[in-house]
Parts: structure tokens; sequence; C-alpha cells
């Protein structure tokens, strides 16, 4: 019925040894919304990547208007009229809406003075035509975010954008927000203008896309209309089968005794809402749910990391007051992060000192640092992760990242905690490594460590944990144990709206 | 007769209200909570020495404040594009010198002397700019080096002695004469003020400076050669070094080498003081004015009072102390209204 506009052919990108796309054919039809899913992971960025020009394929091309294009940056997708609305909206804060919207190297105007009159007459302009109403005078700063992406999606058409892209757009707007933006992209498809919509509510998709296209471990799954859209096959698609098992250890170990329980826990600046749950002694206790559903969250207002504004938190019984992370430490809270490089790993340190650095006070006389008691505890760890190293003294940044995970793990284990909380522990780990961590997290618990186990990978948190917990949207909205889980029921809790 | 008095009144009102309305809008501005502090600082001075509140004295000010407020205007462009210059108070010293040798060994018309200079400081600022931008070094340690290194230079070309005893010309009732009771060097400041007021808050340049300094990344996006807005930023730097070195030979008619030590700091700070945001993307020139106006206040004042040199020092620290704390809580409260 109508042209593609755009078509993938055979795209194939590779980042080192992970293939991030595997030669994914698919076409975007003109005037028309087409949804795009896939779990974390999935391939969906790289793909966004590709088409303004961060990334380039490996193989295959990209052919937009029915012309093979190579795009080198975002400014020639702009000029070829691909624009592309991030989650991170690039705006001026210190400017005005209007501001944003000409901001580039010919503002218009005359040679020295730019002509104000012209900019807000055409920002009202655009802002009619998109059927909206925001004053181009206001500050960005000002604006709900909301807003700020309606002056992306202005500016974009300013630019005479004939594809655009949004990349989870709904995620931090209100209802009310969504369904103006329904509006818009609905009001922009009248014109003529294509859109791309990447959501993982899977409602808003079915809801703005006359056709979904699913990706699936950097490969395309498949491609369903408008008449075919519904959730359960949507997300059947989306998590098939994987063949990659883990081997469950047996965990016999659980105790009946509560080592944490967290009561009604809640922060609007993180978002959460009426969180609680029970940690049993011995136990791994599994939290599944996508990135930004308060699985992570969660955790920063548990160990302090992260303002509360209500819950109790208990530790064996006792109610305990955690105000900062140094409080949890010594509460017996060890916290592994999912940002190994941003809030880990000390990259100016050497592999011991990385691993030493909580127990200081045991390591040293007087204030200074014993060499011995530090390299005797680095060689414990050592053996017993199997760590892979030429020597302790060399520096961190030498390691591969599985290897810099075990001295992160060891510096935790050295604390002996008696709640370890693993968040992404196999994230950027080749696969050898990953088994093998997988393997210490279960022997960990058969050792009597009480942990939690936060992770992306679905399969990983139903082969390794007891009992699992999905979050979504700041709330719990799923327990599972690990007889009944499956990637499906652990999907369906992690995507609920309420 | 009853309703046209109702009227009258109602007009009243609504002048009164626009009045209302028009402070109200004065009151949001980011230079107001500065515009008060100089107020106030004024009242207590003149209370304190009869000898504070003249005309006289008031150009006085003026003038003294302008050495280090001619170049905060342009430190504002600079900081507000997020980066810095250390070496104006050296590109002062070794300007001044250059022009000061051209005329007395070479006997070069000082007029030409000065377009000479001129250029050299778009070269030092192109030096300053490109070593940034192209090696990604910051600004704060590039122009630490080229700090010293000026310096140097100014020593090592005027072998560390001053120079005067130049030739008359009209240069120096250009830049340090005086029109009526008026000292030009307060002229030049604000008509330098005004010049960067049109660069930095209507120009296109200063669209780009703002975007720059507010979102790098976004303004890459949009397609602003961010490296090119920046190296403008350290020729502006270096030049407002050089016209102000040029006022200061025009009232002195002398040169020393080692003049302008320790300016960068005071500059910046009187730029800070006005409400520059120091990691970029907020500034304004009326603001930066009067930042310069309460340093060159307080000191006149002290001086006035008879307070010893080192006090004046510490009471001036202690000024640009709490004008930023005022700043920046005045600041946190606008965001809060505001969101």
């Amino acid at each position: 019925m109508s042209e593609n506009i755009l078509e993938f052919q055979n795209i194939t990108k590779r980042f080192g040894g992970t293939v991030a796309l595997n030669d994914v054919s698919f076409s975007v039809k003109k005037g028309q919304t087409t949804g795009l899913i896939g779990e974390n992971g999935a391939g969906k960025s790289t793909l966004v990547k590709i088409c303004d020009g961060i990334h380039q394929p490996d193989r295959g091309q990209l052919i937009f208007k029915g012309q093979p294009q190579k795009i080198r940056n975002p400014k020639q997708a702009e000029e070829l009229g691909i624009s592309v609305v991030h989650q991170e909206l690039p705006l001026c804060y210190n400017m005005s809406v209007m501001d944003n919207i000409f901001l580039g190297p010919n503002l218009p105007g005359g040679l020295f003075f730019p002509d104000k009159k012209f900019m807000k007459k055409k920002t009202d302009e655009l802002f009619a035509r998109l059927n909206v109403s925001i004053d181009p005078r206001k500050s960005i700063a000002g604006c709900s975010i909301g807003e700020r992406q309606l002056v992306m999606i202005a500016k974009a058409i300013s630019k005479n954008a004939q594809l655009i892209i949004m990349d989870e757009p709904t995620s931090a707007l209100s209802p009310a927000e969504v369904s103006v933006l329904y509006d818009v992209i609905e009001t922009l498809e009248e014109e003529g203008m294509t859109f791309i919509f990447i959501s993982h509510r899977l409602e808003e998709v079915i809801k703005v896309s006359q056709e979904v296209c699913v990706l699936k471990d950097g490969e395309f799954v498949g491609k369903l209309s408008k008449e075919e859209t519904n959730q359960q096959k949507m997300i059947k698609m989306m998590v098939g089968r994987d063949v990659k098992y883990i081997d469950k250890l047996e965990n016999d170990n659980i105790s009946q005794d509560t080592i944490l329980k967290v009561e009604d826990l809640n922060s609007k600046k993180l978002g959460l809402q009426n969180i609680s749950f029970e940690l049993k002694k011995g136990e791994i206790l599994g939290f599944a749910g996508l990135r930004g559903s308060g699985r992570t969250e969660t955790i920063k207002a548990i160990i302090g990391f992260a303002e509360k504004d209500s819950g109790d938190i208990y530790i064996e019984g006792q109610k305990a007051k955690i105000n900062s992370p140094s409080d949890a430490i010594k509460k017996g809270i060890g916290y592994l992060t999912e940002e190994r490089k941003g809030l880990g790993l000390f990259f100016n340190f050497n592999i011991k000192s990385n691993l030493g650095i909580l127990e200081l006070d045991k390591l040293s006389k007087f204030g200074l640092v014993q060499r011995k008691k530090i390299d005797r505890l680095a060689q414990v760890y050592q053996d017993k992760l199997d760590i892979k190293l030429r020597s302790i003294n060399q520096n961190i940044s030498e390691l591969s990242g599985g290897n810099q995970q075990k001295v992160l793990l060891s510096r935790w284990l050295s604390s002996q905690p008696k709640i370890l909380i693993l968040d992404e522990p196999t994230r950027g780990i080749d696969v050898g490594t990953k088994t093998e961590i997988r393997r210490l997290i279960m022997e960990l618990a058969r050792e009597g460590y009480s942990i939690i186990l936060i992770s992306s990978e679905m399969l990983e948190v139903m082969n390794i944990a007891d009992r699992i917990l999905v979050f979504s949207g700041g709330r719990i909205t799923g327990e599972l144990s690990h007889e009944e889980a499956t990637e499906e029921k652990i999907m369906n809790s992690a995507i609920a709206e309420f | 007769m009853a309703n046209s008095t109702s009227e009258e009144s109602l007009q009243d009102k609504k002048t009164r209200q626009k009045e209302n309305s028009r402070l109200k809008e004065l009151a949001t501005k980011p230079e107001f909570g500065i515009f008060i502090a100089l107020i106030l600082l004024s009242i207590f001075f003149s209370i304190m020495t009869g000898r504070f509140f003249t005309v006289r004295n008031f150009f006085g000010v003026l003038r003294q404040t302008s050495t280090i407020g001619i170049m905060a205007i342009a430190m504002t462009i600079l900081i507000t594009s997020q980066e810095f210059d250390l070496s104006v108070g050296s590109v002062y010293a070794l300007n001044a010198v250059i022009a000061g040798l051209l005329v007395r060994d070479l006997g070069i018309n000082i007029w030409f002397a000065a377009v000479i200079c001129l250029g050299v400081a778009v070269v030092i600022g192109i030096i300053n700019g490109l070593i940034t931008v192209k090696f990604g070094i910051p600004s704060f340690i590039v122009t630490l080096g080229t700090m010293m290194l000026f310096r140097g230079f100014a020593l090592v070309l005027s072998d560390g002695w001053p120079i005067s005893g130049l030739p008359d010309s009209s240069f120096y009732r250009v830049f340090g004469g005086r029109v009526w009771m008026i000292p030009m060097q307060a002229v030049w400041f604000v008509i330098i003020a005004i010049i960067g007021y049109i660069i930095l808050q209507k120009s296109k340049f200063g669209y780009k400076v703002y975007a720059t300094g507010g979102n790098r990344e976004a303004a890459e996006l949009s397609g602003i050669n961010t490296d090119r807005v920046k190296i403008i930023g350290f020729i502006l730097t270096a030049g407002a070094a050089t016209i102000s070195a040029l006022t200061a030979l025009g009232y002195l008619g002398s040169i020393s080498p080692t003049q302008g030590e320790g300016f960068e700091l005071m500059v910046i700070a009187a730029s800070v003081v006005g409400g520059t945001n120091l990691f970029g993307g907020a500034g304004t020139i009326l603001g930066t004015f009067l930042g310069a106006s309460i340093i060159g206040v307080v000191r006149n004042g002290l001086v006035l009072m008879g307070t010893g040199a080192y006090w004046q020092r510490a009471m001036i620290g202690l000024v640009i102390v709490v004008a930023v704390i005022v700043n920046v809580q005045i600041a946190k409260q606008r965001k809060q209204r505001s969101t």
C-alpha cells in the first residue's frame, strides 16, 4: 500500500567479541508508526545509533528513500531527514524553548543579531502544527519532561525531518503527557511523517504502531501487523527460547529465619512505592525486571545511598537505622554495584588495594597498612575465586572485565557480610567467567551467605535464584518460586502496568 | 462625578499594579541581589565617611574599577562558554611592555603601537584557545602555563625595568585623560561593558556562547562549532586585557613589567560575584559590571575610612565569599520557584 522509507539490509554490528546485531533485515513503511521492541540488550539501541550515524554497521546497508546511505554522524542523518529523540534530550537548560529550537550555526536573522520576533513566530507555528501550546520564551529548565520532548520533536520538524525515531519516549512521562504525545504523533502521521517507536510498554506500542518489529539477542525475530499484535504474542517473540542453561545447585540450606526484612519502603525521588519483602537466611533472592524498574533503586534506598521517604528495615529482627553506605557495611550488608567502572573500582589502585579497601582497619597497624597482611588477603581470594592475574601489584585496569568483577566480589567477601547484594554481577563479562560467577553465587549460598541477586538476564535469575521478585514501575509486581518461574511469567510481571 | 473619581482611582490602581509587577519583574532579574548589595555597601560607606558619597569619588571608583572591570567583561563571556583565562594579568603587562618598547626604542607612533598590541592579543587568544580545544587540556592549566610564559616574556623584553618618559601624544588624553570631570578610563569601561552586553546577550555569537556553556554536546549536535566559540572567547579576554593595559598606560604614562600580577583572580572574582556560573552557561554583563563595582567600592571605601592595606585585602576576600554565597542562595530559590 505505501512505500518503504527505510530498509535495513543484513545489518551486522560487532563490539569486540559480542555481536550486537546479527544480519538484521526489515523495512519501515512511510507515513505510519513502526514499533520496535525487544529486551534490554536485544540490539534496539545499537540499531538506533546506526540510524543516526553514531555507529556504522560492519556489514549490510541502510536504504533511506530508495537510496543506500552511509551515515557517518548525527548531523548527516539530520540532513537526510532522520531525527532521533533519545531518552537523554540534548537541550541547553539555561536557554529558552525557542532558542533551543533554532540552536545551530545559522540562527535566523541578520549578520550579527538573531531575529527574535521571527524565532517566536516560527516556534508558535511549529507548536500550532503539533497542536500543543508551550510558551516559546519559557526556559527549558522550567519545562516538564514531556514539554522538552515536544521541543525536540518541533526542532526535528523545523529541520524537515521525515523519519523520527523515539527511544523510550514515554518512560518518564505522566499519563496526561503520554496522551498528548499520542496526539502529536497522530497529527504528524496525517502530514505523512514516519515514526519508529521504541518502548518496553507493550500496550503503548500496540496503541500507536501500525506494525511492530521484534528484536532478540541482536537478531530480527519477526514483524506483526496491527491486527496480529497482542501482548502474549509479543512477549513470546521477545523472550523466545534460550539454550544457554545453567544447572541449579540444590540449595537445602535455606533457614526459616528472616535475615532482612523491608517494610513499606517509599521514595518519591527514586520512584519506589510500597516495597516490602523478606530475605531468608541462606537464600538467593532474585530481583527481576527491566532497567529502571526499581530493582537497583530499592537497594540504594536500603543501603542509604539515596534518601527514602518512609519504610523500615529489620536485620535479624532488629530495626536498623541506615543513613549511609558506611552504616550498611557496619550492619553487615555488602553491595556489589552494577556500575563496576563508575562506582566500583579505583583505577588508580593496584589489584590488592582494590580488594582490601573495605578491611583497611584490620589490615593496618597504627594507621599504616601492613603489606604482608594485604598480600595474604589478596592471595587467599586469588585462589578462592581463581582470579587470573600476573601479580597482585598489577593495576586493576589490566584485568579483563570478568576478573575485575571477581576482585570486586572478593572485596565484599573479605568483609564477610551477612547479606550480600549482587547487582548485575555478570554484566559485560565473557561467557566462561559468567558461568564461573554464577556457580560461585550458588556455592556462596550453600556456605550460608544470604544473597540478593539483581539481573536483567531473565535466565540467570530463573536458574540461580531460589525465589524471584519482579519489579515494574517502582513496585513489586510478582513473586515466583524457582519451580514456577518461566520467562513469560517474569516478562508479564515486568511490563505490568497499573 | 462620583463615577469619574472611581474611574480615576481605578486607573490609579492599574498603574500602581503595573508598577508593582514591574518591580516584581525587576526582583526576579539575576542581577537584582547584587544590585541591592552594592546599594547597601554604598550606604554603609556613606555613613562611615563623608568623603565617599561625592560625584568626584563616584568617578574615582569607576576609574579604579575599570582595569579589572574591562577584563572581567570578556572573562564573563569566556567563563559562560565554560573556559577560563588565567593569563590576562600577564597579557596586561606583556602588551603594555611591547607598546612601550615600540614607542621608546623604535620610535613608532603610540597609536600604531596600540594597534600592533591588539594584533598580538589576537595571536595570544588563538594560542590559548587552540591549545585548550585541540589538545583537550583544561584551560585552567593551559592558561596557568601561558600566564607564566607571558609574564616571563614581559620581564625579558623589558629586562625587568619600568618603561617611562614616552613622548607626548593625543593617546594619553583619549585613554587616560578626563572629559569634564569624567575619567576616560571609566568611559572605556562603560563602552566595553556595552559592547560586551551586545556580544553576549544580544548577538548570534552570544547565543552560541550560552549554548556551548549550557550543554556542549547539544550545541555540537545542533551543528555549532563549539571549539571556534571558545577560541573567540580567548581572543576576547586577551583583547580586553590589552585594552585595559592601554587605558592604564594612558593614565599613568609609564609601564612596569610586573604590573597586573594577581589580577587574573580578581577578574574571575568580579565575574563570579556578578553571578557568572563557574561551570558555564550562565552569566550577565550587567552582573559582572556590578560585581566589579562591589569590589571597587569596598576597596575605595576602606581606603577612605583609613583602613590598613592588609585589612583591605582580607575584607575584599570576605566580601567575595559572602557575595557568592548570597548569589548561590538566590539562584537556588529561583530554581525552586520555577519548578
